[in-house]
């Protein structure tokens, strides 16, 4: 903390551990009573070197890799990584398969942002918000594991296509309770977006405008409350997004006005909902015949990656936003560098300049609105009291510490 | 009867019938509160636990905390015994000749202020910024409570005094005369929504507000300290709904049924405890499930645009009507 800061007076650390987030992140808000007139933002509380990792895997393994970098949207990481590399190899996948990619990607798009309308409503102490919202979650997971067996983590993308298909019966099992999940939704959509409580926390709360918005290059429903139509589903095409007609959605298509604030994060996210419903019943229903993977078994996958070179990206929609998976190969069966540009990185950066203004009790709903998902992070810090001491942890140390660790295993053997 | 001996006895048995019931309302109603959210709950003992465990752990004490700190939970449980004494629960109220109205204001108030003692003592900033929003609503909520039980005095024929036996013989809900009723009906919404700022559910529950101030003042206690907060809030959660019984709803059950004796005591205060569980219900368990929290500047305007107003024009109301006669 510098000395700058330290003028500013009070401050209240929200994180890196706090009741209010699920996962690892600092923000430390200055206030003056219950007024915040400062924020700051840290990450490094949860990193993983996951990309490194990925570096020392082969093409097919890194896909399941990518899948937990996100303990939510594991499609949306496994899928643009899957496009890259059959953007490298030159492959299209069979048509099946772009439409099984789409239902398993807007499943995950309900559950996920149904996830967020719950968290929002425990931050608000609306409990009851939470517990309807996480039970109508149940269903599209019992969806997802009826496609693949798997309620977080599908596993469902390969190169050039999917794993698993959806059968006649499965579909028929799908339809039915997607029925029964638009009408929870739609349920929820009608308390959620009237109801006063609801209004009083989030109308006017995290309020950006649409040029900010820009300058920061906020993502997915972030960009959309601003009124900011833009979507990769959308100006892409990617999977069978294209062939289905999508159109994003932004807030004055819901409630009337692109309102730039939680509320309308609110009502962009629910209308989302019940829009990647109706692309799942769309997809089910006009899905071609066909095989479900360009090859006919991942080994041949491999072996015509392995001969690749060059560099590619693939992206996707994730629920957050943007989602950009970067790859370069030379002629390995490993990647030579794998990058991962997630939304939030943009998203929750941005709240620093909102968060000035508002109440105490504002800042949980900020800092939720761009439903944060902190998964790239640098460094850790450690601070001993005792000594009064402040260290970075670098490459350098890491380096030492695995080293040593390494001579310690290797006196075992 | 009115030995010392047996009256300290008795206040002792009153406390710890309302420290009893006071846990098991609460436990009552969190597991009401998870049926209504589809939830399985926790057992109705849940809160008995918590206080058993909490009380058998070591105390930890912040760097940087203030003596206070250690005496703010001790305070605070023994203002909320102090209350339980004074409020009569179906019986009489083993003080009710030692005090009226005004000690139990004072000590609803007291109670309120050992949390922000003990909040500010405890050198956290949840805590600090916790304390603050207690005193804002302490500011809030005492405003309407205080108008209120003051107008009901001056409603209840008696006027003289202010004791609460004589506001429960003239029940302004049960008058023969509508006007009463209807500024009955009046103080009946100030005394609620104090009642609700007062135990802090629903929308006021900005004080302690987990998610975004971790606990508000009780961010830094534990184990017995927090054990004695815990009770405190209990006795008050049964003392306070206990108070709008017998201002409000204070009928026995000598109407419905031809009891003697003993039989009779028993019957009124089981009739006691269950007029207070529904007001704990409604109150409580209803409101928090169908609210979430207000900002401390929404609950601070609600009390003051509407609820304070509100209970000045039935007080108002009240003094006018009776020096024109008319109640």
């Amino acid at each position: 903390m510098s000395e700058e800061y330290r003028e500013l007076g009070v401050s209240i650390p929200i994180g890196p551990f706090h009741p209010a987030l699920k996962e690892p992140i600092g923000f430390r808000i200055w206030v003056e009573g219950e007024k915040i007139v400062k924020a700051d933002i840290r990450f490094g509380h949860n990193y993983r070197g996951i990309e490194l990792i990925g570096a020392r895997r082969n093409w097919i393994q890194i896909l399941y890799l990518a899948e937990r970098i996100c303990g939510i949207c594991s499609w949306s990481h496994q899928f643009p990584l899957a496009q890259a590399i059959e953007s490298l190899m030159d492959v299209r996948p069979p048509d099946r398969a772009n439409y099984i990619r789409v239902v398993v990607g807007e499943l995950e798009r309900i559950h996920s942002h149904m996830l967020w309308l719950g968290v929002l409503g425990h931050e608000i102490g609306f409990d009851t918000l939470l517990h309807l919202t996480w039970g109508v979650r149940e269903k599209v997971m019992d969806a997802l594991e009826l496609i693949s067996g798997n309620r977080v983590n599908y596993a469902m993308a390969t190169i050039g296509g999917v794993r698993r298909d959806i059968t006649e019966a499965k579909r028929d099992i799908l339809l039915r309770k997607l029925d029964d999940l638009l009408k929870g939704v739609e349920t929820l959509r009608d308390i959620v977006l009237t109801h006063k409580l609801v209004l009083l926390r989030t109308e006017g709360v995290g309020r950006y405008d649409r040029e900010l918005a820009l300058r920061l290059c906020l993502q997915g429903p972030m960009a959309r409350m601003c009124g900011i139509r833009k979507d990769v589903r959308q100006d892409e095409g990617v999977a069978a997004y294209g062939d289905l007609g999508f159109r994003a959605i932004v807030a004055r298509d819901v409630v009337g006005k692109d309102g730039c604030d939680a509320y309308s994060a609110t009502a962009v996210r629910v209308a989302e909902t019940i829009q990647s419903i109706n692309l799942v019943r769309d997809a089910l229903m006009e899905m071609p015949p066909g095989p479900i993977s360009a090859f006919p078994k991942p080994i041949v996958a491999l072996t015509r990656a392995s001969k690749a070179e060059g560099e590619a990206i693939g992206r996707y929609e994730a629920p957050r936003g943007e989602v950009i998976h970067y790859v370069r190969a030379a002629k390995s069966d490993k990647p030579k560098r794998w990058k991962v540009r997630a939304p939030s990185l943009i998203n929750v950066y941005s709240t620093k300049w909102v968060f000035p203004g508002h109440q105490i009790a504002d800042a949980v709903v900020i800092a939720a609105q761009p439903d944060p998902c902190i998964a790239c992070t640098e460094r850790a810090l450690i601070v001993d009291l005792d000594r009064g001491e402040r260290r970075v942890v670098d490459h350098a140390y890491l380096t030492e510490l695995s080293r040593r660790k390494s001579k310690e295993v290797m006196g075992d053997v | 009867m009115f030995e010392p001996l047996s009256i300290i006895l008795y206040a002792l048995a009153a406390i710890v019938f309302s420290l009893f019931f006071g846990l098991l309302f609460m436990g009552v109603d969190r597991k009401l509160y998870a049926r209504m959210q589809s939830r399985i709950g926790p057992p109705i003992l849940q809160p008995f636990y918590d206080v058993l465990k909490l009380l058998g752990k070591e105390i930890v004490r912040p760097r940087g905390a203030s003596p206070l700190y250690s005496l703010a939970p001790i305070f605070h449980v023994a203002t909320a015994a102090a209350l339980a004494a004074y409020v009569p629960f179906g019986l009489k109220s083993p003080l009710s000749h030692y005090g009226d109205i005004i000690v139990i204001i004072y000590l609803i108030a007291l109670a309120a202020f050992a949390v922000v003692l003990g909040g500010a003592a405890s050198g956290s900033p949840f805590s600090s910024v916790g304390s603050q929003r207690e005193l804002v609503l302490i500011v809030s909520i005492d405003a309407p409570m205080l108008v209120s039980l003051l107008t009901l005095a001056w409603l209840s024929p008696g006027f003289s005094v202010f004791s609460l036996e004589a506001i429960s013989k003239h029940p302004p809900l049960f008058s023969e005369n509508p006007l009463v009723r209807v500024l009955g009906l009046l103080l009946l919404v100030g005394v609620v929504m104090w009642y609700i700022g007062d135990i802090k559910v629903g929308i006021t529950e900005v004080e302690e507000a987990e998610t975004e101030i971790a606990g508000g003042p009780l961010a830094e206690y534990s184990g017995p300290n927090l054990a004695m907060f815990e009770m405190g809030r209990a006795i008050r959660l049964f003392v306070g709904a206990s108070l709008i019984v017998n201002l409000f709803f204070p009928q026995d059950l000598s109407i419905f049924l031809s009891l003697q004796g003993p039989l009779l005591e028993f019957g009124n205060v089981c009739f006691h405890l269950l007029k207070t569980f529904l007001v704990v219900f409604l109150a409580v368990t209803f409101h928090r499930t169908m609210f979430g929290r207000l900002k401390i500047s929404s609950v601070a305007s609600l009390y003051w645009k509407y609820i304070i107003p509100l209970t000045l024009v039935s007080s108002v109301a009240a003094i006018v009507l009776r020096s024109m006669g008319v109640i």
